[in-house]
């Protein structure tokens, strides 16, 4: 069953690969006056580039070419910074790393208790602020928390650090609280309105009624529903993680954070291609390995999948 | 496959919906509010010209000078025009993205469920490989790459709002497919479209328009980012997403051009989401029943 | 009043006018009941009789929205019915008085080890007796248990997924009995199992109480059930008590006509009256169909053949694979192998060439029947387009005795008979040679599948059709069918006329489908409830 995912997910990834191979392909402009940039084009540095990017050879033998390289790690160079692709990714991926961790902590640490706490008080005052609270985390677009929270927490409260990753350790914790935040507020919401269905759902099934009539502690009864509702709870947080992974693009840019994020954000703009492309297959990879991570999760936590996989 | 008959009492209570009141209130004040929001969208291509006056002379007046309730831009462009003006791309585009990825979903999720085998299979393996990279990154790219305006963005965020559409119409038909009376209408050898069109599509309506209801909130959230982004909408347009871009630098002399158009967005968002919830709990009861 | 102080002391459970409202109106009108100890009182009742709201409003665990008012008391111990307090019930849940749950397949939390869930009950009942329990006292407190319910001790390991749906309602009885109660409710406790599982369950309980001087309160819509099994008998109909009494008394001479409208209804198994008919040539026959779902094999070349005029039933229990020959030979579902003919001609496997006049299906769930946003006429005008002919929706719903005016509503507006009744026009619509019945009454309450069954048979007589009746039913079997076959695992395991399969069957599978019918067959009623079937032409 898992072979079976795999293999789908390898799929997939191949295919994007080719549709963004075909992007830059059908991209508008000329690849070689972008490589150029300011230096004068003669003849003899075209035919270069052509040679070295290997332009004149046919499309499929070139995506090929490109997919070798890629699969070793190589993804050329990047047209704007003149590094390596993966130079250019290396040194911007622990920012990332570091926000989304934050982030996804952050969103952990607030919606889980508050999706079970609104769930265990349904219909009570609390429940109603945590899903009045869950509804503003779900509307708003993390571009406009983000500048509200900069705008308060930097602007008028100079509390937070308003751009910029700072000189590390202690310092960029500090720099990443409010870029978290806001990535987290979105996904957050989402959590906590999973949580909350999934632990109501428990709470009003056959078994706890059933626990309940045999005269268990009402903390045991919870237990015993969150245990049951921790399946979807975990898959759910696996899901908000590769929701993090878009939300990044719009945050570091607003915090002028150097990641991922906002690299990909300049090199759309300013149509690094090489770069473009090694971002979005990485982004893809990682997302794809994460929802194999979901489907294992579920071998280990439920007992009713594991018997399944077990007979297969 | 049948058994012995389930005369579970607990299929058919009776249960209070929470904060039910709540969110009857809600919703009514979702549907004044977006009532506004919709009729400001089409008054707003005639305020275009008016936001769009640029003055020198009047760049950067904070908010409740005279004449600029709300202030003005580093443009001298009053920043209440500019935000009413913005209300038309903030709000027809993701009607349209919503209508029009749910129409194209309602057409392949149906085929797809109904039909199954070889079609299912092409049908869901195009999902998938849409669904494996977020929609935002994929506009992002696309649309910046090749420099999309405003309605080829509309068009694209319909084909990426797509495979999700299919994926909740497909479930539905699928719930349906089986049901005694889509197989009651198979053996009265009706054809195959009119089963799927009159039978089976009317039947998962409420999930259809709640989902629409919400893509129309997510959409506008997709949307407004990219242009916040530089994506989608031309500089100097009127628009929600490119006004608070454009309202960063000006943070300290301005701040309501970048608060108002983000608290409008929040806000609508928020009402439209309401309403989806509302329209769900209601049509889901009204099923039960 | 002395009584009061009589009851304060009285060992056993006395109910004193319990009635529940819900948003709409009372559900429950008062009633008040006593259960000594050791002692079985059921509850009897179809679906909307409130006998479901009763048994969980004597635990407080009635869903949201409903109030319960009137008291209990267990062992002189008495509580208010209507506290919502939850450490007001701390004190009957459990030590007073468990409820055990319909289905066993949602009444265990699945992700729990079997052997801790009895272990809750254990450690909870020892924390309420001030008592501490160690890790091996408790495992052998558990193993304790499932011996007592004929459970293997490695059962303890074991996730609910894991085991059959009679193990898990074993497990949950186990699970119930650990709390030492003085009462046990059980609702509906063996609906959702097979019926050669039914029996052994339903005594187990009944050992169980003997031994631990329980009173069981046993809810159930089928009177079968409660024959030999309750020394007293509660007939509940719409919140209302319509009879009560000891049960031998009311089931040989039942007072309230609802009663013996129940009574009658309660199809006999071993008094087949249907008689073989004359051979006729054949209309359908079916041959060597085979059907696998992946690697499981629903059907091993199974045969079945019909005459005109003929009812014949395919019977077996869940997973026998009856409905899967049903489906077969209506083109639902494509069998691997087989040949199905139809009045001569050879019909192809699918619905693709088929012709709605060749045969129709009336299925089993009245509720998703009809096309919910369908009105009535709607439905029987689509069913009638392909047909032609010069039938009307007013025809087709006075054939099925129903009034014309029913044609302006939607299936949410009918009941569940009505809605069958409907399903039942809709395919006479095309004209049919032969009707399909996959379960169509067993969803139905029983003083309605009576009056289903007596139209199927009506149907029969005045249009000459051939019908093959799918059931797991004995006692439908007996009243409809002149001919039978048995299919065990998707094998057909016998075939006969149905006097022959009831009263001398061979096969051990068909042996044991008949014991259990017959021991839930009422013996007092069965013979006047057998006089009153129609007899067949």
């Amino acid at each position: 069953m898992i072979v079976v995912r795999l293999f789908g997910v390898l799929a997939i990834l191949l295919v994007i690969s080719f549709l963004t191979f075909s992007l830059v392909y059908l991209a508008p402009g000329d690849l070689v006056k972008n490589l150029l940039g300011n230096r004068p084009a003669s003849p003899e540095a075209v035919a270069a580039i052509r040679a070295q990017y290997h332009l004149d050879d046919p499309f499929l033998l070139r995506y090929l070419d490109w997919l070798g390289s890629a699969i070793r790690g190589d993804f050329g160079q990047s047209i704007r910074l003149q590094q390596p692709v993966s130079t250019v990714i290396g040194d911007r991926l622990p920012n990332t790393l570091a926000l989304v961790a934050l982030a996804f902590l952050i969103a952990l640490a607030t919606a889980i208790p508050l999706g079970i706490l609104s769930a265990a008080r349904e219909g009570r005052f609390s429940d109603s602020l945590a899903s009045l609270l869950s509804l503003i985390g779900l509307s708003a677009p993390s571009f406009a928390i983000a500048l509200l929270l900069l705008y308060v927490f930097a602007t008028l409260l100079p509390i937070f650090p308003a751009y910029g990753a700072g000189s590390g350790g202690f310092d960029t914790l500090w720099h990443l609280v409010l870029p978290a935040v806001a990535l987290a507020a979105g996904i957050g919401a989402i959590l906590m309105r999973l949580t909350r269905a999934a632990l109501l759902r428990e709470l009003q099934s056959d078994a706890t009624t059933f626990a309940r009539a045999r005269g268990l502690r009402e903390a045991d009864v919870q237990v015993a529903a969150l245990r049951a509702a921790a399946i979807p709870i975990v898959t759910s947080a696996g899901l908000v993680l590769t929701f993090i992974v878009g939300g990044t693009i719009i945050v570091e840019s607003v915090f002028a954070l150097p990641g991922l994020g906002s690299l990909l954000q300049q090199a759309v703009q300013f149509k690094d291609l090489p770069v473009v492309q090694a971002l979005t297959l990485l982004i893809a990879a990682v997302i794809a390995v994460i929802t194999i991570l979901i489907d294992l999760s579920y071998l280990v936590l439920d007992p009713r999948v594991r018997a399944k996989g077990l007979n297969r | 496959m049948s058994g012995t008959p389930k005369l579970s009492p607990r299929t058919r209570t009776i249960s209070i919906v929470p904060g039910r009141r709540r969110v009857r209130w809600g919703a009514t004040l979702s549907v004044v509010l977006l009532a506004g929001v919709g009729l400001v969208a089409l008054v707003s291509p005639m305020l275009s010209d008016a936001a769009t006056r640029q003055s020198v002379l009047d760049a950067l007046l904070p908010p409740g000078s005279p004449g600029h309730p709300l202030g003005t831009d580093e443009l001298g462009r009053d920043v209440l025009m500019l935000t009413l003006a913005g209300t038309g791309s903030a709000v027809v585009g993701p009607v349209i993205v919503a209508a029009g990825s749910m129409t194209l979903a309602v057409l392949l999720g149906t085929i797809a469920g109904y039909v199954g085998g070889f079609v299912d299979g092409v049908i869901g393996r195009g999902v998938d490989v849409l669904l494996a990279l977020p929609v935002m990154l994929v506009a992002l790219v696309v649309a910046g790459v090749f420099g999309a305006g405003y309605w080829v963005t509309v068009v694209l965020l319909i084909v990426l709002f797509c495979p999700s559409d299919i994926r909740i119409v497909r479930a539905g038909v699928t719930e349906q497919a089986p049901r005694p009376y889509v197989e009651a209408a198979q053996m009265l050898s009706l054809s195959s479209s009119r089963i799927m069109f009159r039978y089976v599509v009317p039947n998962t309506w409420p999930l259809i328009l709640t989902n629409v209801t919400l893509n129309v909130g997510i959409a506008l959230v997709a949307l407004s980012s990219l242009s916040f982004l530089g994506v989608g909408v031309a500089p100097g347009t009127p628009d929600w997403g490119r006004q608070i871009s454009d309202g960063r630098g000006v943070m300290g002399d301005n701040a309501a051009m970048l608060i108002v158009p983000a608290v409008l967005i929040i806000l609508v968002t928020m009402a439209i989401n309401v309403l989806g919830d509302h329209l769900g709990t209601r049509l889901r009861e009204r099923g039960i029943q | 009043m002395s009584t009061s102080s009589e009851q304060l002391n009285a060992r056993g459970v006395v109910v004193r006018s319990l009635a529940v409202d819900g948003p709409s109106g009372p559900l429950v009108r008062p009633l008040g009941f006593t259960v000594g100890p050791g002692r079985t009182l059921a509850i009897i009742g179809e679906s909307g009789s409130g006998k479901s709201v009763t048994a969980r409003a004597l635990t407080g665990l009635l869903p949201r929205g409903l109030e319960a008012t009137g008291s209990a008391s267990i062992d002189g111990d008495r509580y208010p019915l209507s506290t919502g307090e939850r450490s007001a019930w701390d004190r009957i849940r459990g030590r007073r008085a468990v409820l055990l749950l319909q289905d066993p397949f949602t009444s265990l939390n699945p992700v729990i080890r079997c052997g801790a869930q009895i272990g809750a009950t254990v450690r909870a009942r020892m924390r309420a007796e001030r008592r501490r329990v160690s890790g091996s006292s408790l495992k052998l407190e558990v193993e304790r248990r499932l011996d007592e319910v004929r459970l293997p001790p490695d059962v303890a390991r074991r996730y609910p997924s894991e085991l059959s749906g009679g193990m898990r309602q074993r497990v949950a009885i186990a699970a119930a009995l650990a709390a030492e109660p003085r009462l046990l409710i059980a609702d509906e406790p063996t609906t959702a199992l097979d019926a050669s599982t039914q029996g052994g369950v339903l005594d187990l309980l009944g050992d169980l109480q003997k031994r631990h001087e329980m009173s069981l309160l046993l809810i159930s819509h089928d009177l079968g059930v409660v024959a030999g099994r309750a020394d007293d008998l509660i007939v509940m109909r719409r919140g209302e008590v319509v009879e009560r009494g000891r049960t031998n008394r009311v089931l040989a001479a039942p007072e309230h006509h609802y009663t013996r409208a129940l009574l009658d209804a309660n199809l006999s198994v071993t008094d087949t009256t249907i008689p073989p008919r004359p051979p006729s040539p054949m209309l359908l026959t079916a041959t060597g169909v085979s059907k696998r779902f992946g690697s499981v094999t629903a059907l091993d070349a199974a045969s079945v053949d019909v005459a005109r005029g003929e009812i014949v039933a395919v019977v077996g229990e869940s997973g026998s694979g009856k409905s899967t020959l049903a489906r077969c030979i209506a083109g639902l579902e494509v069998p691997e192998a087989g040949t199905i003919t139809l009045d001569g001609r050879d019909l192809p496997p699918g619905r693709r060439g088929r012709h709605p006049g060749e045969m129709q299906i009336v299925f089993q769930d009245p509720y998703s029947t009809l096309n919910p946003v369908f009105t009535i006429d709607r439905s029987l005008r689509d069913a009638l387009r392909l047909a032609g002919g010069q039938t009307t929706v007013g025809d087709l719903l006075e054939l099925v005795e129903l009034d014309p005016a029913l044609g302006s509503r939607h299936p949410s507006q009918l009941s569940g008979g009505q809605r069958q009744r409907v399903a039942i026009a809709r395919a006479l619509a095309p004209n049919p040679q032969l009707l399909i019945c996959d379960e169509s009454v067993s969803a139905l309450d029983v003083s309605v599948q009576r009056q289903i069954l007596d139209l199927l048979i009506r149907l029969r007589d005045e249009l000459d059709l051939a019908m093959l009746f799918i059931t797991h039913d004995l006692g439908v079997v007996a009243n409809i069918a002149s001919r039978a076959i048995v299919l065990q695992r998707g094998v057909v395991v016998e075939r006969g006329s149905t006097a022959q399969i009831l009263r001398a069957p061979q096969h051990p599978y068909t042996k044991s489908l008949v014991q259990a019918a017959e021991h839930d067959s009422i013996h007092g009623a069965s013979a006047q409830a057998a006089l009153q079937v129609r007899p067949s032409r």
